[in-house]
């Protein structure tokens, strides 16, 4: 049953694997720098700066990621003469994606960083620069992780949607493997079982690090519960 | 120890492997039951299969379909997959038949049944946009060219060892992206290319015929009574000239006799 595994096929699987995990990595980073701009964006007291970014979340949140895709991929060339390789269009068109939704995901953050916060850190002299970066950003970190590593491991499987625009990803790698072994159970069962140990590490990873952000927190409620 | 897990875990996928792959196949006479013969095809692949405005298919094989369908005495559900799902999709059982282009190949022929004669006679052909000098794989320098996945035309590149193979799922995406500057060339039937040509598309035959390339209509294994009379359905269309003229309509000419007689 398992000489369908052949060196070739596995080959070719890991191949996918690291397009696969490359594209969502890629796009992970793009897109919370994307959304990180985005959310200042939308906090902006500046009005047309709320609304471009406003305008930019809504579309990429609004619209089906195929069809972005498909649009990087087929139109942009005719509209702008431009031709980026598929990879490259690949990893801009989830990057898009990914940083409507982590705008999003950080605007919440930094609202549920109370109020004073910000108030006690200007009062204390720092500039509205210092005091995001050094007073709020790390509070809002805690509270958005969570959410930013659930988007992690849906861009790991959105990823898929890359095969479209002839990305060899772990999915197309697949399509085709199974197009010439006409094995659909194995392979896709492997394929399958690669994206779930994939999205599962991803999950443990995060969880570290949630715990890692959590530790000053925990010692410091337990300090106060333990008056002398 | 890993290796020994790894092992335990991959018998257990190959025992359900075992379970899912042995689908039933419905013959003849479920296919008269249930009054429906469900068929295949690319839906991608003009002029052979192509969706309507109205969202049904037309072209050379789903009217040959049709006709099919309607000599067994059962409607015809014409079903788009992509081209690299049929194979597997007629092999699990979710289609009684494909007619769909497809050429025999030693691993398609392990997975479905082929019927004993072609139903056209065609060949591969290398197009190129009308304003390259291409006449030749080789002109083309490494540059990308776009075939439907799954297709002989992707073996035949891939045979080759071609570097830069891009797959798409059918011609129509292919006609894109030439138009769109993502290939340099495309590799499809003389047939295909010649009515895209026909219809507007800026393309050029680039050197002669590659290969010479015979479809046939196939359908699940073990099924003799199904395969009998769509065998003799075809005969029958072969005889009384349906079959040369649906050719004619959509092609402008016959291709359902081979080449050279």
């Amino acid at each position: 049953m398992f000489d369908v595994f052949t060196p070739d096929v596995l080959g070719a699987l890991w191949r996918g694997t690291t397009i696969t995990l490359s594209l969502t990595v890629l796009a992970s980073l793009f897109g919370l720098a994307l959304g990180l701009v985005a959310a200042m964006g939308r906090l902006s007291r500046l009005a047309p700066l709320r609304f471009l970014a406003g305008v930019y979340i809504e579309t990429f949140r609004g619209t089906p990621l195929l069809v972005q895709l498909f649009f990087l991929y087929f139109a942009l060339p005719q509209i702008t003469g431009v031709t980026l390789p598929a990879y490259q269009t690949a990893v801009l068109g989830l990057s898009l994606f990914a940083g409507a939704y982590a705008a999003e995901i950080i605007r919440g953050s930094l609202n549920a960083v109370p109020r004073g916060q910000l108030e006690a850190a200007r009062a204390l002299g720092l500039k509205p620069s210092e005091a995001l970066r050094l007073v709020l950003i790390p509070q809002a970190a805690r509270v958005g992780l969570p959410a930013l590593g659930n988007q992690f491991i849906g861009l790991l499987k959105d990823s898929s949607l890359a095969s479209v625009i002839t990305v060899t990803e772990l999915l197309l790698t697949t399509r085709g493997l199974v197009s010439i072994n006409y094995q659909p159970v194995a392979m896709y069962l492997a394929v399958g079982l690669i994206y779930f140990l994939l999205s599962n590490g991803a999950a443990r990873l995060f969880g570290l690090v949630e715990r890692r952000l959590e530790r000053p927190y925990v010692t410091s409620s337990a300090r106060t519960r333990t008056p002398a | 120890m890993l290796q020994s897990r790894v092992r335990s875990t991959l018998s257990i996928l190959g025992a359900l492997t075992l379970a899912l792959a042995s689908a039933a196949h419905a013959e003849l006479a479920d296919v008269k039951k249930r009054g429906e013969l469900r068929v295949v095809m690319s839906g991608e692949y003009p002029p052979f299969s192509q969706p309507t405005a109205s969202g049904d298919l037309t072209g050379f094989d789903a009217d040959v379909a049709r006709e099919i369908a309607k000599r067994l005495g059962v409607k015809a559900k014409l079903v788009k997959a992509e081209f690299s799902a049929i194979v597997a999709g007629v092999q699990s059982g979710n289609f009684d038949l494909a007619v769909a282009s497809q050429s025999k190949t030693p691993e398609r022929q392990k997975a479905v049944d082929f019927l004993s004669k072609p139903y056209y006679y065609d060949g591969f052909q290398l197009f190129v946009p009308k304003s390259s000098k291409a006449n030749t794989l080789a002109d083309l320098g490494n540059k990308p060219v776009a075939v439907a996945l799954g297709t002989v035309f992707e073996k035949y590149l891939r045979d080759r060892k071609y570097p830069n193979v891009v797959t798409l799922s059918g011609e129509q995406e292919i006609f894109l992206a030439l138009g769109a500057g993502r290939a340099s060339g495309m590799i499809t039937t003389r047939s295909v290319g010649a009515v895209a040509i026909k219809n507007g598309q800026a393309l050029r035959a680039a050197g002669s015929v590659l290969q010479q390339d015979n479809p046939y209509i196939t359908l699940g294994k073990n099924q003799p009574q199904l395969k009998a009379a769509v065998e003799k359905a075809l005969d029958d269309m072969r005889k009384d000239g349906t079959l040369k003229r649906l050719s004619v309509k959509y092609l402008g000419s016959d291709i359902t006799v081979p080449a050279g007689r």
